[in-house]
This record gives structure tokens, sequence and C-alpha cells, in this order.
């Protein structure tokens, strides 16, 4: 009886003493980011020893991957002890915030934001016409395409539809399978790529079944059959491997894979333009991360302060130099890693026919529908028009539930 | 006619064996080769150009591997301990009821773990939020007990059902009390089933995701950490970690092996 | 009355109350209240809740539900079979092996090892479509052209219950040879004296010795098995649907709740049927025997 009693709580007594650790209560500003390894470096010896200095802070920063930030700050919010002062997230993914209520309205320091970062970006972090968010980095996919093999076959990097269709054609012809690659996965991604679509054709995205987007499902109708088949798993992740497999020559994603594919990897065959424009025109969507403060941080004003500093110009110039990050603002000028220099123009072009994503609080359900409808329509050949209408009908009934 | 009867049990496990360690060896492949054996549309199916740059690279940033490697050790150890101080005396009890009040309690038990991660991890993390265990091995493991826990009785309440009434009966009758009956007669027999019952713990521990995501911050344990690599695409660091994280288990297996023994319960009943 | 009891039972009851304390306030009650939630009508904060069936109804009346209840059916008798077949020769195997097999049995261990975020991808380059599976079957002439493992239907079914297999059958394998392990070898010997067959060993011998080992394998592997989740979202995303990656998707993405604790209390209810109808079907002996 009495050794089998006590040793446990004994052990357990141990494990609490593990796990109280004494929190330090001097000055720490604790935010969340998701960088790649080569950009924490820069920001822990270039970015963040100056603030720290000038404010007399400490600054924790730790990565958080952007599917998991919402879960983990809805834990810490509804369990009175927010740990985090201070995000970074992938703006893409900021709806689910806004639904669960996890964010600061940050409608009154609007005025902090130096008059020389450009107007749209600010307009980004916009719901419902309040500031909820503040710009941190834009950033907009390129083109990723296979040189060796488009030397091969004497091909051009395509600039508009009919050029695409043609590659994508004559690639298949020459190889006896697609590779070209398409974000057929499914949920954001392929959102996405269809959001840029429609806007080539003229069309409003968010409309559903206007006569842009119905020219767009038309048109990937059209190119599927000549696409690769590894399109079914690609999304911005595996988009990588499978062109450093060389299993697709073309694809489009977002420049961190020039880090992985060209930096480390090296692989030299890897090359980038900013894409391709449709009959109404180069259009591409702009992502990017932005800063958000958790409704209880505790460390607000500090928070402000960061973001404040974020935005200099001095800041700016250091993310443009060493990491090739296109600034926010309209009056940075600085010299690119010379390995970044072809896709950092790329990524110029780009952002020059940049076009902002509205930001509305349906947008998981308008993935989930437009990706159901670009499997039925594009892969399965249904016909367009109807089973376009079909989902927009279930988009409007969950419509319905966002409304506050 | 036995060694026929060897040689197709060799047959049988070594196709098996092909079969279920493909997959590893293709990680384990592609940690050690060369770009160039990788980045082609048709790479061998052997090593042809072996490099230990991957591994090299992982342990140049050693502080990336060193820390969650750390986390997950230490986490699924002491869970697996928790969870055998816990479950064995709990199992034994319930083994040692009628059959019915038995089954009862053990569905009890296990029905807190019919229901999808998602529904219950944010209360469970909540609650531990509150107590203030927030980024602490403490509250991972607590949390990694709760679903781990069930599994352990469940085994152990098989284990010590299996073994006969009768040795312990014996026991008592020679004026020992429930617990000496317990540590010496039961628990030796029945080392085997502990064992694999907290090696189920710390593989499911090791395992854990779900709630390592909602209870970290600074101190992520290794699925977390590599999380990060696969997110990115990054073939070479994901496999190479995937081969390191496999080394810890093995030698885990190894060393446990001999608690897996068949010979424990030879003679130990007369007919 | 009852201090009486606790009295006569102290033992039994300090050996529970560390697992009972745990499990009732760390779980019971957070799945009390998800049961609650799926009988909620959606309200705003504030407003009175009520009891109503809305989130089943609405949840029964999309095709996308249905499905993913026929896929996970159809995932967990898969694999379960897979898992439970395999993992039993395989303890078969190595309970009656010595020496140089004996090396093998860690090796076997190692998949329960690699965690399945890992698991997942490493299944992605397996097969897709250019991937090492569709290579190997087409270079040994097995198929002529390779399979859409991806797509969607039965075919991605199967490379779902495969993946899941694979990581998980090291589990079955030790339980059911913890199971072995605790069976008499003298019982064996007695049997082969009288001139018994291995068949016959195994049928009136080996295996009523081994179901409560059996049972805890297909009950523990069962359950994970209807709730499988992980797989599913990494090697499919949303274009295979089951009920765990469905409560999970409109918890995470689509911000309800309500509906993703009325899948709960669906996948709840019928792992529980499962169980039962399973428990009735082996009858008093296979349960826990004595």
């Amino acid at each position: 009886m009495t050794f089998s009693v006590k040793f446990p709580f004994f052990i357990f007594l141990i494990l609490c003493l593990a796990g109280c650790s004494a929190k330090d209560e001097s000055r720490t500003l604790t935010l969340t980011m998701s960088l790649a390894e080569q950009e924490w470096k820069v920001f822990r010896e270039d970015i963040f020893p100056p603030f720290e200095k000038k404010f007399n802070v400490k600054i924790q920063a730790y990565q958080i991957e952007s599917g998991q930030l919402a879960t983990k700050l809805e834990a810490l919010q509804i369990a009175g002890k927010q740990e985090i002062d201070l995000f970074a997230q992938d703006n893409m993914s900021l709806a689910i915030l806004i639904n669960k209520d996890l964010v600061l309205d940050l409608c009154e320091y609007e005025s902090q934001i130096p008059q020389p970062i450009m107007f749209q970006l600010i307009a980004s972090c916009k719901f419902n016409n309040r500031l909820m968010f503040m710009p941190f980095r834009p950033n907009v996919q390129i083109v990723y395409y296979n040189s060796d093999a488009f030397t091969r076959y004497n091909l051009e990097p395509p600039k508009t539809w009919d050029e695409l269709l043609k590659v994508a054609k004559k690639l298949k012809e020459l190889e006896g399978q697609g590779r070209i690659l398409l974000k057929a996965f499914g949920g954001t991604p392929t959102a996405t790529q269809i959001y840029e679509f429609v806007l080539q054709a003229g069309g409003e995205p968010y409309s559903f079944d206007d006569a842009g987007c119905i020219e767009a499902f038309k048109f990937l109708q059209e190119l599927w059959p000549y696409a690769s088949e590894e399109s079914r798993r690609a999304k911005w992740d595996t988009t990588n491997e499978i062109l450093a497999r060389q299993q697709a020559y073309l694809a489009q994603n977002w420049p961190f894979g020039i880090t992985v594919l060209i930096q480390e990897y090296k692989l030299d065959f890897i090359k980038t333009y900013s894409g391709w424009a449709g009959p109404e025109g180069e259009y591409h969507v702009i992502g990017g991360d932005v800063f958000g403060i958790p409704k209880n941080s505790r460390q607000k004003t500090l928070a402000l302060e960061f973001i404040r500093y974020m935005h200099s110009q001095e800041v700016q110039e250091i993310l443009l130099s060493k990491l090739g990050w296109p600034s926010l603002r309209e009056d940075v000028y600085a010299k690119v890693p010379s390995w970044q220099r072809e896709p950092f123009a790329a990524v110029q072009q780009a952002l020059r026919h940049g076009v902002l994503r509205e930001n509305v609080p349906w947008w998981p359900a308008y993935a989930k529908y437009i990706s159901e409808a670009f499997r039925e329509i594009v892969i399965e050949k249904a016909p367009v028009e109807e089973t376009l209408k079909i989902y927009k009908e279930k988009l409007e009934k969950e419509k319905s539930l966002y409304d506050s | 006619m036995r060694a026929m009867k060897q040689a197709s049990f060799l047959i049988i496990v070594l196709t098996l064996s092909v079969l279920l360690l493909f997959p590893l060896y293709i990680l384990f492949k592609i940690s050690i080769s060369a770009p160039q054996d990788i980045f082609t549309q048709q790479p061998p199916y052997l090593i042809r150009h072996f490099t230990l740059d991957h591994f090299r690279d992982i342990f140049s940033s050693g502080v990336t591997l060193l820390e969650p490697l750390q986390k997950s050790l230490v986490t699924a150890f002491l869970t697996s301990i928790l969870s055998l101080v816990i479950g064995v005396p709990a199992a034994y009890a319930i083994s040692r009821f009628h059959f019915r009040i038995r089954y009862a309690l053990v569905l009890l038990i296990f029905m807190t773990r019919m229901i999808p991660e998602v529904s219950i991890a944010l209360p469970i993390s909540i609650t531990f939020i509150k107590m203030g265990l927030f980024d602490t091995t403490l509250g991972l493991i607590l949390a990694h007990l709760v679903r781990i826990l069930p599994i352990s009785c469940f085994i152990l309440v098989s284990v010590f059902s299996a073994f006969p009434a009768e040795l312990e009966k014996q026991a008592l009758i020679d004026g020992a009390s429930r617990l000496r009956a317990f540590i010496k007669v039961v628990m030796p027999l029945t080392l085997g089933g502990i064992s694999v019952a907290g090696i189920f713990s710390f593989l499911l521990s090791w395992d854990e995701f779900v709630y390592a995501s909602y209870l970290t911050l600074a101190k992520p344990t290794m699925p977390l950490k590599m999380y990060y690599y696969i997110a990115r695409g990054d073939i070479f660091s994901s496999a190479t970690y995937a081969v390191l994280i496999t080394l810890p288990v093995l030698i885990l297996t190894f060393a446990l092996q001999k608690y897996i023994k068949p010979d424990y319960l030879t003679g130990a009943i007369k007919g | 009355m009852i201090h009486k009891v606790i009295k006569k039972y102290y033992f039994e009851v300090l050996c529970l109350l560390p697992l009972v304390i745990f499990l009732l306030f760390l779980t019971l009650i957070p799945i009390i209240n998800v049961v609650c939630l799926s009988f909620q009508a959606p309200v705003p904060l504030g407003q009175k809740v009520s009891f109503s069936f809305i989130n089943y109804q609405e949840l029964f009346s999309q095709k996308a539900f249905r499905e993913a209840l026929l896929n996970t059916l159809i995932i967990a008798g898969v694999s379960l079979i897979l898992e439970v077949g395999l993992g039993l020769v395989l303890a078969l195997i190595f309970s009656r092996t010595s020496g140089v097999l004996r090396i093998f049995r860690p090796v076997f261990i190692l998949p329960l090892a690699i965690p399945t975020t890992v698991v997942g991808v490493t299944m992605g380059y397996l097969f897709s479509h250019s991937g090492w599976l569709n290579r190997i079957l087409t270079d040994t002439g097995l198929i002529r052209s390779p399979v859409f493992w991806m797509s969607g239907g039965l075919k991605s079914l199967m490379m779902v219950s495969l993946a899941d297999t694979w990581k998980v059958t090291p589990l079955v394998m030790l339980i059911l040879l913890a199971g072995l392990q605790s069976i008499d070898r003298s019982l064996y010997k007695a049997a082969r004296i009288d001139g018994a067959t291995t068949l016959y060993i195994f049928r009136r011998i080996t295996l009523p010795l081994l179901m409560p080992s059996l049972t805890a394998a297909v009950i523990i592997r069962g359950i994970d098995a209807f709730r499988i989740f992980a797989l599913p979202l990494i090697l499919m995303g949303q274009n295979l649907k089951v009920i765990g990656t469905y409560a999970y998707l409109e918890y995470v993405e689509f911000n309800n709740p309500y509906t993703s604790a009325a899948s709960s209390v669906i996948l709840l209810g019928m792992i529980l049927a499962a169980v039962l109808i399973y428990i009735r079907a082996i009858g008093k002996k296979g349960m826990l025997v004595t």
C-alpha cells in the first residue's frame, strides 16, 4: 500500500515542478510568423536587434504554420491566456480569424501607416471596410518552367492563353503525357488559380457564373486533357517537388519555390517569368502576409510599434536587399541578391498586374464549391453553365449564414 | 519437414518485409542520394550517387534538430511511464471484476476514444491552458495521456484477464497481501504484455500531432517540426528527418526485445 | 453503506482512482458538451439555446456527407481486414521463430515510428501518377498504363486503406504477439503428443486463447480506422471525404461547430454500434476470457 501509492505521487510532484516555469515578467514581445530558415536568419540577425535595443524589449519569435494559427489563437483566447502578442498570417487564411472573432480591430491606427505604402495593400487588410490587419508583405505567384525542356523542343514560355494551349498540346504530343501543371488539388490553391483565369477572361470571380467565369471554365476544360496527370495532387508544396522531379515543365507557384528550387537544390534548369495573359489582360492575385493583433494581446502598444518599425524605410530596404521581398513602399530601392535577380524581376512584373482579392468571410465556402465545380466541369466534363449554376446556388445558401 | 517449415516462414517474412519496408527504403534512399538521382523522371531503383550532404546540413544547424528531438523523447518516455503507472493498477483491478462489469467499464473508458480529435481537442486544450500548462512538457504529457490511457488500459486488461487467477489465489492463501501477490506473482509473468502497452504508449505519443499543435509554441515536437519541411515541399529535409526519427524507436525496440520473450510462462503453470 | 464498500474494496478503488479522475474530468465532460452542442440549433451568442435536430438534418441532406459515411465504412472495413490478417500472420510467425528471424522484429515496428504526416507524403511518392507503385507495376509488366490512384472513387479508397494498413499493422502484430506469448507452450506439446494437426491446434487452442488479444486489436484498430483523418486529408484533401475529415473541415475551415459536433456524434454512434455488434457476435467467450 505504502510504496505503490507514494511513488506515483512523487513522480507527479516532480512532473509538476518540471512543468511550472517561472514566467519572466520583463518586457517581451511574443510574435509568430511563417518563414523559411534563411528568412528567419535575416530577421533574427538584422531586423529584431535594432528594435529590441530601441524599445528595451526582448522579442520571442516562433514559427507557426498558417493552417495552425487559428486554432491556437482560439484555444488561447477562450482559456483567457493569450500568449501571442502579434502574428503574421497568410492573407488567404484570414476569413477564419474574422469569423471566430480572434483579431483586434485596428481602425483607429490606420493613420500610423506611412504614406508611401501602396493603398491597395491597405485595402486588402480590410473586412467590411474595417481595418483588421496591417500590411506586411505582398506576394504573387510566378510561373516556373524547365528551360532545358523548353530549349530542347524549341518552345517559348507562353504569354497568352492560346500559347499556353499550344505549348501544352505540343509537349503532350512529344512526350506522351501532359507536362503543364494545373493546381487541381482543391481548396484555396485551386480557387486562387480559377480566380486568376476568370479575371483574365474579364469576369467577376465571386459572381460564379458570369460570362468571364464561363469562358474561363471552357478554356480549362479544353486545356485539361493536355495537362500533367500530377495536377491532381498539385498545391503549393507538391508543385515544387513535381517541378524538381521534372514530372512537369511548367507550373505556377509562389516565390518561396525560388528558395527551395534555385537556392537550396541549385537546379539550374528552373527559370521563372511573370505568367500569361487572358483575352482581357494579365491579372495575378496578390497574396502575401499581413500582421494581426490577437484580441486579448498583452502587448498591444508594443505590437503596433513593431508594425510601425516594419513599415519603415530602413527595414523595407533590408527585406528587399537580403531576402528579395518586393517592398510595400513605393520609395524603396535596393539591390537584390544575385541569385534572385531573375525571379525577382518576374515577381515585380507579376505584381504590376496584381489584383487584390476582395476579402469576404465566406471565402472557404467559395473555395470549396469552386473546387468541386472544377472537378465536375474540367475533369469530368460536365456542362459548364448548368454546373456552375448549381454550385452558385449552394454558395448563396451558405453565404446567408455569414451575415453578422 | 522442420526445415521446410522454417524455409517457408523465411520466404513469407522476407516478402512481407520487402513490401513493408519499401516506403522506408524510399525515404532512406532520398536522404542519402545526390540531387541528380532524385530530380529526374526515372530515378534509379538503387542508390547510385551517394551523399551525406543532407545529414550534414541538418547537423550543422544542430540546434534545430536537438530541441524537438529531445522534447519528443522526453514527452513520449514520460507518457509511457505514466500510462503504465496509472494503467497497470487500474487494469489489474478491472480484470478481477465479474466479466460483465469488466466489459462495461472497459467500453466506458474506451468511449472517450471514439470521438474524432477535432471535437474535443479544443476544450481539453483549453482546460490545460487554463491550468497554466501552455507550452509545457507536463501539459503535453497529460494531453497525450488522455488519448493513450484508454488504449493502454485496454491492452493491459486483456493481458491481466488472460493471466490465470489461480496463481494469485495461491499466493494469497500462502498469506501474501493483495499488493505483494500482485508484485511478486502477477507482474513478473505479465511483463511481456505490460511492455507492449508501454511501447505502444511511447509510439503513440511519439507520433502525436494534434495536441502538440495546440499546446506548444516555443518548443515544438518532432512531428510538428517535420510538418514545417513537408509544408514547403522540401524533399531532402523531410526524408532526412524521417530517417533520423526512426532511430530512437529502433534502439528502443531492440532494447526491449528481451521482455517480449515466449519462454516466460514455461513451467509456471502446472497442469 | 458506501464506505463499507470502499473499505472492503479499498485496493481496487485506489487502483482505479487516478484513471477515473483523469478520464472523467478531462474527457467525459467535453464529450457530453459535444453531444449537447450537436443537438442545438445554431444561434448567435447570448440567445437561448433550443433542442433541435437541424444539424443532423442538414448533414444527411448533403450528398457529400452521405458519401463520407460510405467512404468511412469502406476504408474501415478494408483496413481492418488487411491489418488483422497481416498482423496475425506476422505474429504467428514471430512467436514461433528464434535466432535469425528475431532480428526482423524491430524492423517491422518501424512504420509506427514515422509520424503520420511523413507517411502521408511518402505514400504520395508511391501512389502518384508517376510514383513508385505505378513504376514497379509497369516495369514488371503487371499493368500497361499507370493507374490514377488519386482520382477519387474506389482506387483512392484503396490507396488510403493501404497507407493506413502500412502504418498500423505493426501495432496489431505487437498486440497479437503479446497475446500469443501468454499461451502456455505445454498445451501445444500435449496436443502434438496426442497427434493433433497444426490446423487443429490453431483452431481449437490458439485461436480461442488468443481471443482476448484479438478482440483488443480489432476494437482498438477498428475505432481508429473509423476515425481516420490525417491520411485522407494529406493524400486527397477535400476530394475524398470521410467523417473524420468532414468534422475537422466543418470546424476549422467553415467555422461551423454545430455540424462538426453532429458529425462527431454520428461517428461516435457508428463506432459504438459496430463495437456492440462485434461483441455480440463473438459472445461471452471472446471478450475477456478468464
